[in-house]
């Protein structure tokens, strides 16, 4: 599964759509494996596609919905009854066929929408935010449903989100978008821990972006030198960094301490200026003596005695989670 | 689309075209007319026509009536330009029908001779009207006059005694209870204009004209309108209606009287076949047909005269002809009677336009002045 | 980037055919009556005749009045249309559902027959004058309807549901959360009608407020019959059926193509107006009514029952003049009869034929056409577009007395092959049925087609549907409603349409409005009026399924 992940506007609908067949390139080139197919129109391409509001046409019943495809390409009814019958087995519908789609919740309807673009077994799925019309709860189940499914299926996906969080849990490989171009391609935990640019780094939730110049680089350590507004500070040693470059270096919330007694860790110091109580963490934001406001989870709340606004603290965190980005990324 | 039609429209004129035997019928089986003539009077003739074709000749014709008033009846027959829609051209002014035969518009008439010498030539002293022409493209078909209608009911309460003259409109009481068509819109109007402005002369004659507009509370579109409203009791007094209009009304229930002032004008109501007429021989024999005993009998029962000496008006007690009779004043045929009449056509026609714009100027343009000063 | 591109397919064939017609059936005859107004006898160009109309106070007269009366017809129609429109969308009391459809039936007042109705009731010997001088003793009767206040009373009766019926559309697309907003900070009542909910339906009502204006301006036969020449549409008619005379008759030609320019003047006025602003919001938004308590419960009863009375006068008129006998001076027909509707039906059957047979066509070929130029102006970039688009909005403004003549001139020549001139041939009356009512169709086939979302049909095109099939399979069912309403209305419109079909009807193609014409002026009221009330009782029953199907939300179509 292959996902589209950007800010809303990004061009990553356009991109589906594009690949879908619905609008056609001013230029370049789309290809199904070595196919160019900026010509063939959208039913010739082989796509399933479920779309943002699901599409459902309100006049037809569930079956028909699904049914539609295959009795354009003049299938036998009984051949059509079986296909269809078990294409709402598999999205768990089975007994709803004779339904209207105003009948059904919304997480009903996405599984139609999901049958129906399977139900003539495409070579490729497009899921144009599928999610983001359902409650926060039945999400992450339909979404874990989906990405059964798809294993299940074994078929190409494309998959378009803005939310992070969805496309980290569901996707093979995951494209960054901003203002139409592709910043990033990458597997999940390499776009999460080695991001390589400030918008992806900040896109995919990384809160802490200090900006330095590199000072030194040490390849057998794996180790860079950087000067920061907040000092000197260690990052993971990057081939393309040099003495003299600007960098921004990255520091996950949750991979910063405060007031650690490890040694041998980044450490700034600075002052509680606002405590976030999230449940199953409490956000600091911490001012540095620069003025930057630094962001440090305290994992385990419950034995964490709060800070009060204003108490002077430092901020720690290992090398080893320290990201450098060349600056002009 | 529009080729479409095309060929649906070629379908239709084929079908058309492909008629059993048109060449040789002795007439078409259509019949079109453009009419001033109101149609409970054309009705009547074109369904017995009708029905005499099909005695006659056993053949069943379609026929239909474009009303138009004669103006736009004469304007239509000009714009078609000899590709005429419609086959005969009935009512309105003899001039008229002059001014088309000199365009071409007109096909002589080919009647049998003894029907044509039955129309005179003319009626009326010390003018003359003509009631056929002299080189055979129209014939007179009934006579009519042009006179005054009133709602005696209405006249009553306002305290007018009935009218007998045109200049009865004049008295103040009626101020407001008059209408009346402006002469641009009716000929029968304009005529009847014609009448008072020869009768008086110019300047008297406007100033009378000036006069009747002050008491004027409705210049109605078309002169059918003015017995209408006069019938229904809007109005207490019309100017210039043909007679049979009235009677129309009058039939339908209506407690409307008419009276044709002496020097009134009366029309032929003359008649002609258009050059270009897809259906010339049913047009001929419609023309003959209304000269005929069977269908001046069918006219009459509707409040007009025979155009001819041969007949008079005549039917069974309580016939609408006999109501006709009452209805005009007990009169049977303009034959009867010394016929006066002082309207000049020559005149009147040379100076159409010119009374039209005068009549605009002075007014319909002023009409508001005029109510104040009269 | 392309949306939906029309490449040299059957589409692309099919819209050329549409854009034929359009230049064929609309523009070129617009062309020609523009070419009479701007040449002399010898056909050279001249502003003589535009000179000639500026410089003549009569004429100049003319237009001062119709314009004075367009706006002051418009101001009638706000204020009752406006109050109408807020009562039933937003409040709820008795009989609301019966007066949403009353106050429609208003509109469907056939030319002549609502004038005529009124007459029956208001004029000089009208019911209610006549009762006056029997119980009163009145002496002289008073006029109500002979002169320009009762051509603003017949156009305002007929035309307030108009207005009505563009405010309820954009009343019903209104945010509710813009009103609470304005709630939240403070506006009340008639402060936040005034400030936030009036403001929101400009668009309908500009629409709306339009179409009064050119339709008053337009109407010809209702000022005639009550005595008021002195307006352009009249002036124009009058001028034009007198052939005699060439050059009063070119003035006519010259006033045509004087209402034409200056309808086109209003639209694009309006149409920048509206433009200015964005107020696209389409989906309609569920209201909650009010509950009135007791007294204004009644009142608001009180007031569209008194209204209702009002507008029902002409109907009563013509009903009670279609069976009664005679009918002159007494407050009610003293002899009843139905020897008129025997005679302008059975004996004479043509009149409803003609009308059923050219408007049942003109209705197909509206689907024909105006569903396909609805599709393209929704769903495609094709070239020329947006010019249909501003096409369909100006037809609407196009006095149909300017069409009428229009077509005379245009299309008086004969056709290849056939030899006949169009204007010698039924099938013209369809045409400009067609033309003149096609907006309806494409104003309500796009409205509901732009609530639909563009990706149903790209579901269907994902899953092997060709264009053509998805349009039938999925986009017709999804909008059929609004086709429906749409061209139902062009069908009422159509069986009540006179003002172009007068100039073009020959003997045989007699439709329901001409006959009443032609009754009325061969003095045969009685006949006009039965005439007139089976044609009301046939738009009647059409606006009620409109009424079933869609409601009251009918008002996308004037747009």
């Amino acid at each position: 599964m292959f996902t589209l992940l950007g800010p809303s506007g990004c061009g990553k609908t356009t991109l589906l759509r594009l690949i879908a067949g619905f609008y056609v390139p001013d230029e370049g080139e789309v290809r199904f494996d070595d196919r160019r197919v900026n010509e063939v129109p959208p039913h010739e391409r082989g796509i399933g596609m479920v779309f943002q509001n699901y599409a459902l046409w309100p006049h037809m019943t569930v079956f028909d919905n699904i049914a539609y495809g295959l009795k354009l390409q003049k299938i036998a009814s009984a051949t059509i009854a079986e296909r269809v019958g078990s294409v709402l087995e598999k999205v768990k519908l089975g007994s709803l066929g004779d339904r209207y789609p105003g009948q059904l919740s919304g997480g009903q309807q996405q599984r139609v929408a999901l049958a129906r673009a399977l139900v003539l077994n495409p070579k490729i799925l497009l899921l144009d935010e599928p999610l983001s019309n359902l409650d926060a709860k039945i999400r992450i189940s339909v979404r874990a449903e989906i990405r059964k499914l798809q294993k299940e299926l074994g078929i190409t996906t494309v998959y378009v989100t803005h939310d992070q969080e969805e496309a980290l849990t569901l996707s093979d490989r995951i494209a960054v978008f901003n203002q139409g171009r592709v910043l990033q391609i990458g597997p999940p935990r390499e776009l999460y821990e080695r991001p390589q640019s400030r918008f992806v780094a900040d896109f995919i939730g990384i809160n802490n972006l200090i900006d330095g110049t590199v000072q030194a680089a040490d390849p057998a350590r794996k180790t860079l030198t950087v000067t920061t507004a907040a000092g000197e500070l260690a990052a993971l040693w990057d081939e393309r960094l040099h003495p003299g470059d600007t960098c921004v270096l990255c520091v996950r919330p949750e991979n910063a301490a405060i007031n650690a007694p490890v040694d041998g860790q980044n450490r700034i110091k600075g002052r509680i200026a606002f405590a976030a109580y999230l449940g199953n963490s409490l956000r600091y934001d911490v001012e540095l003596e620069h003025g930057q406001i630094f962001k440090a989870d305290i994992r385990d709340p419950w034995h964490h005695e709060e800070f009060p606004v204003g108490t002077a603290v430092s901020v720690s965190f290992p090398a080893s989670s320290t990201v450098a980005i060349a600056g002009d990324r | 689309m529009y080729r479409k039609f095309t060929i649906l429209a070629a379908a239709l004129f084929l079908l058309q075209a492909a008629g059993p035997g048109v060449a040789q019928a002795p007439i078409e089986e259509e019949l079109n007319l453009i009419t001033p003539v109101a149609k409970t009077l054309t009705d009547p003739t074109l369904a017995d026509f009708a029905k005499y074709a099909k005695e006659k000749w056993n053949i069943t014709v379609k026929t239909s009536a474009l009303a138009a008033g004669t103006p736009v009846a004469y304007g239509q027959i000009v714009e078609w330009k000899g590709r005429p829609q419609v086959d005969i051209f009935w009512g309105g002014e003899s001039a008229l029908f002059d001014k088309l035969a000199e365009q071409n518009l007109l096909a002589k008439l080919t009647l049998p001779k003894d029907v044509i010498d039955a129309v005179p030539v003319s009626i009326g002293k010390p003018m003359p009207i003509p009631l056929k022409d002299p080189k055979g493209f129209w014939t007179g078909t009934v006579l009519e006059p042009y006179g005054l209608v009133y709602h005696p009911k209405v006249l009553a309460r306002l305290g007018v005694p009935e009218p007998k003259d045109w200049d009865d409109l004049l008295n103040p009481k009626l101020k407001g209870h008059i209408a009346q068509c402006a002469p641009t819109r009716s000929s029968s109007s304009h005529a009847t204009y014609e009448v008072i402005l020869q009768r008086d002369g110019d300047d008297k004659g406007w100033e009378w004209i000036r006069h009747l507009g002050g008491n004027t509370g409705l210049f109605t579109a078309r002169s059918r309108d003015v017995p209408s409203v006069v019938a229904k009791g809007e109005f207490a007094a019309g100017f210039a209606v043909p007679s049979y209009m009235a009677f129309e009304d009058r039939l339908a229930g209506f407690d409307i009287k008419f009276v044709a002032p002496k020097t009134a004008w009366i029309t032929p109501e003359p008649i002609a076949v258009l050059a270009g007429a897809r259906h010339p021989k049913a047009a001929m024999m419609f023309i003959e047909y209304l000269l005929s005993e069977r269908g001046q009998r069918v006219a009459m029962e509707r409040g007009v005269f025979p155009i001819t000496p041969k007949y008079r008006v005549q039917g069974a007690p309580g016939s609408t002809a006999e109501m006709a009779v009452e209805f005009t004043g007990g009169m049977r045929s303009y034959f009867d009677r010394e016929v006066t009449n002082i309207y000049e056509d020559d005149k009147a026609q040379k100076r159409y336009a010119e009374v039209n714009e005068k009549f605009r100027k002075e007014v319909e343009s002023v009409i508001e002045d005029l109510k104040k000063k009269y | 980037m392309n949306r939906l591109r029309l490449s040299l397919t059957p589409a692309a064939f099919g819209y050329g055919l549409i854009w034929t017609f359009l230049i064929v059936f609309v523009l070129f005859p617009l062309t020609r009556i523009f070419y009479d107004a701007f040449t002399n006898e010898a056909g050279g160009f001249t502003l003589a005749n535009f000179l000639e109309f500026f410089t003549d106070s009569f004429y100049l007269r003319s237009f001062w009045k119709s314009m004075v009366l367009g706006v002051v017809t418009v101001f009638t129609t706000s204020v009752i249309g406006i109050a109408v429109a807020f009562l039933i969308v937003r409040y709820d009391f008795p009989y609301r559902n019966l007066f949403s459809y009353l106050t429609m039936l208003p509109m469907i007042l056939p030319p002549l027959v609502g004038v005529l109705g009124f007459v029956f009731i208001l004029g000089r010997a009208g019911t209610l004058n006549v009762l006056l001088m029997d119980w009163f003793g009145l002496e002289h009767p008073v006029n109500f309807m002979y002169g320009m206040q009762g051509v603003l009373l017949v156009e305002t009766v007929h035309l307030f549901p108009l207005m009505t019926m563009s405010i309820l559309d954009a009343l019903a697309k209104v945010d509710p959360s813009l009103e609470e907003a304005a709630q939240g900070v403070g506006a009340k009542g008639f402060r936040r009608f005034r400030d936030i909910t009036l403001p929101l339906t400009t668009p309908g009502y500009v629409s709306g407020a339009l179409l009064v204006f050119i339709w008053t301006f337009a109407d010809f036969l209702t000022p005639l019959v009550l005595g008021v020449q002195d307006l352009l549409a009249p002036q124009a008619y009058l001028n034009i059926v007198q052939f005699v005379d060439r050059r009063i008759f070119r003035m006519g030609i010259v006033i045509s193509a004087l209402l034409v320019i200056l309808a086109i003047v209003f639209v694009i006025a309006a149409r920048q107006y509206v433009a200015i602003k964005d107020y696209s919001s389409l989906a309609y938004s569920k209201v909650e009514r009010i509950q009135l308590g007791p007294v204004k419960r009644w009142l608001a009863v009180g007031f569209l029952g008194l209204l209702m009375l009002i507008c029902f006068i002409p109907q009563v008129g013509v009903l009670l003049a279609s069976v009664g006998r005679g009918w002159a001076l007494t407050p009610f027909p003293e002899h009843y009869t139905l020897e008129f509707f025997r005679a302008v039906s059975i004996e004479t059957p043509k009149f409803i034929i003609n009308s059923l047979l050219f408007c049942g066509l003109a209705l197909l070929m509206c689907l024909v056409i105006g569903v396909p130029m609805a599709w393209v102006m929704g769903r495609t970039r094709a070239p020329g577009r947006d010019t249909m688009d501003a096409l369909t909005t100006l037809i609407l403004a196009i006095p149909g007395t300017a069409l009428g003549i229009a077509y005379v001139r245009a299309f008086n020549f004969p056709l290849p092959f056939i030899d006949i001139p169009l204007t010698g041939m039924w099938i013209i009356l369809p045409l400009v049925l067609v033309v003149r009512r096609l907006p309806y169709t494409v104003r309500a086939s796009l409205s509901s087609l732009q609530l639909v979302h563009q990706s149903m049909e790209e579901a269907a095109a994902n899953v092997g549907a060709t264009r053509l099939r998805t349009f039938w399979d999925i986009t017709v069912p999804l909008i059929w409603k609004g086709i429906f309403v749409g061209a139902l209305f062009s069908f009422i419109t159509s069986l009540q349409e006179a003002s172009a079909t007068i100039f073009l009807t020959l003997g045989g193609w007699e439709m329901i409005p001409f006959g009443i014409f032609t009754f009325y002026i061969a003095g045969s009221q009685s006949q006009a009026a039965a005439l007139g009330v089976i044609l009301i009782v046939l738009c009647a029953l059409c606006l009620y399924a409109v009424n079933r199907v869609a409601g009251t939300r009918v008002g996308g179509l004037f747009g």
